[in-house]
């Protein structure tokens, strides 16, 4: 009985630091403040719209974070089989999956301001705008880690699922590569960075730009992971009350 | 199951698994394309390549439905399972095939090398993944 009354009481050392947390607002509200005021380089057609990139490209970065996050804590469940590993790397996964569809939100709103054409109807342009690699890739992406959650909810054994679920994992992390890097990089994109050039290297990006962007990209993920704390503790607190009933 | 926990390691298992699949999705392969080929007309120009990328379609397919199917035998075998699992990955790899295929109907088509190799590395990609992953599954 004594490990699961230590499971249960789980409050990881990170909790009993708060610091993090007020990093993590500060960076925010810098990023929304200084996205929104400072200077941006005015490109054609995208103009000050090039803003989104802090939020949008940070919300694919922050996925892609929380994502290797989840595949670490699956490969020390396989190690350790402790279920405390295996509850994290699912929430996440979950948390992850919620960021990519903001990324994709936000690649909406951009998308109808500066790839639409104006002049024609918006049906005629989503077909253009649908076969862009790069958005397929990150269907695919969301769809294979949608996937994994329907896996975990498929079996009842709670061992057995925290097993196929992190091997799953592990998989679909390594599927992860192909499809969002590698594909849209090898063929035409409406997305800059098609046909083999990066468009996120160090050089490519203005000097203004990265000072907002790489704090975002913290501040993003510092938010994702404060979520999953909240959702494990939640968790944590129903499967006490699953156990004593 | 419990047989052949005594007679073989789970990395030999997942090959000899791996290895059948793909011998049986190339003979039926070939023999889908010879019914096609008698049935239907025949457009492809280069048939030589065609084969090449029938059997590579057909190999890498089997190698990510063996690996799920191994997955999916220990979740209930729920029969949607399988589908819902492989189809996502299923993607990426069926977008290359067509890209690559779409060459091999007019004489002046090309198959470039890049998306052959890309295939080739995706499906050393997934048997290294089966025969780390396997002995994980494996356990019960």
């Amino acid at each position: 009985m004594l490990p699961i009354k230590r499971l249960l009481l789980y409050k990881p050392q990170c909790m009993k630091k708060w610091w993090w947390k007020i990093v993590c607002i500060l960076l925010l509200v810098y990023t929304i403040t200084a996205g929104l005021l400072f200077n941006v380089p005015r490109k054609p057609i995208i103009q000050e719209s090039i803003r989104n990139l802090y939020f949008h490209v940070c919300m694919w970065f922050s996925m892609m974070i929380l994502f290797t996050i989840s595949v670490v804590h699956a490969v020390k469940y396989l190690r350790n089989n402790n279920l405390r590993s295996d509850i994290l790397s699912r929430h996440y996964a979950v948390v992850g999956i919620v960021f990519g569809v903001l990324g994709y939100s936000t690649g909406m709103i951009w998308a109808s301001f500066t790839w639409a054409d104006p002049n024609s109807s918006s049906f005629s342009s989503f077909g253009a705008i649908a076969k862009d690699p790069k958005l397929i890739g990150a269907a695919i992406a969301l769809l294979i880690y949608f996937a994994y959650l329907v896996l975990r909810d498929s079996i009842n054994d709670l061992d057995k699922r925290a097993r196929i679920g992190a091997v799953y994992n592990i998989f679909a992390f390594a599927f992860l590569f192909p499809s969002i890097w590698i594909i849209p990089r090898l063929l035409e994109s409406l997305h800059p960075g098609g046909q083999g050039n990066p468009a996120l290297n160090p050089q490519d990006i203005d000097a203004r730009m990265r000072l907002v962007f790489y704090p975002a990209v913290i501040g993003w993920t510092l938010l994702g992971v404060w979520i999953v704390s909240l959702k494990v503790r939640l968790q944590m607190l129903k499967e006490k009350n699953v156990l004593e009933s | 199951m419990l047989y052949y926990y005594t007679i073989a390691s789970p990395q030999n298992f997942v090959l000899a698994k791996l290895l059948f699949n793909s011998i049986l999705m190339l003979v039926m392969s070939a023999l889908s394309m010879l019914l096609f080929s008698l049935f239907m007309d025949y457009p492809v120009k280069k048939t030589g390549i065609f084969v090449g990328i029938v059997f590579l379609g057909g190999w890498s397919l089997s190698l990510v439905f063996t690996f799920l199917a191994a997955i999916a035998a220990k979740a209930q075998q729920n029969a949607a399972i399988m589908a819902i699992l492989g189809f996502p990955i299923i993607i990426p790899q069926l977008l290359i095939l067509m890209k690559i295929s779409s060459g091999v109907f007019l004489i002046s088509g090309s198959v470039p090398a890049i998306n052959i190799s890309l295939l080739l590395v995706s499906d050393l990609l997934v048997v290294l993944l089966a025969i780390i992953l396997f002995p994980f599954l494996w356990k019960d």
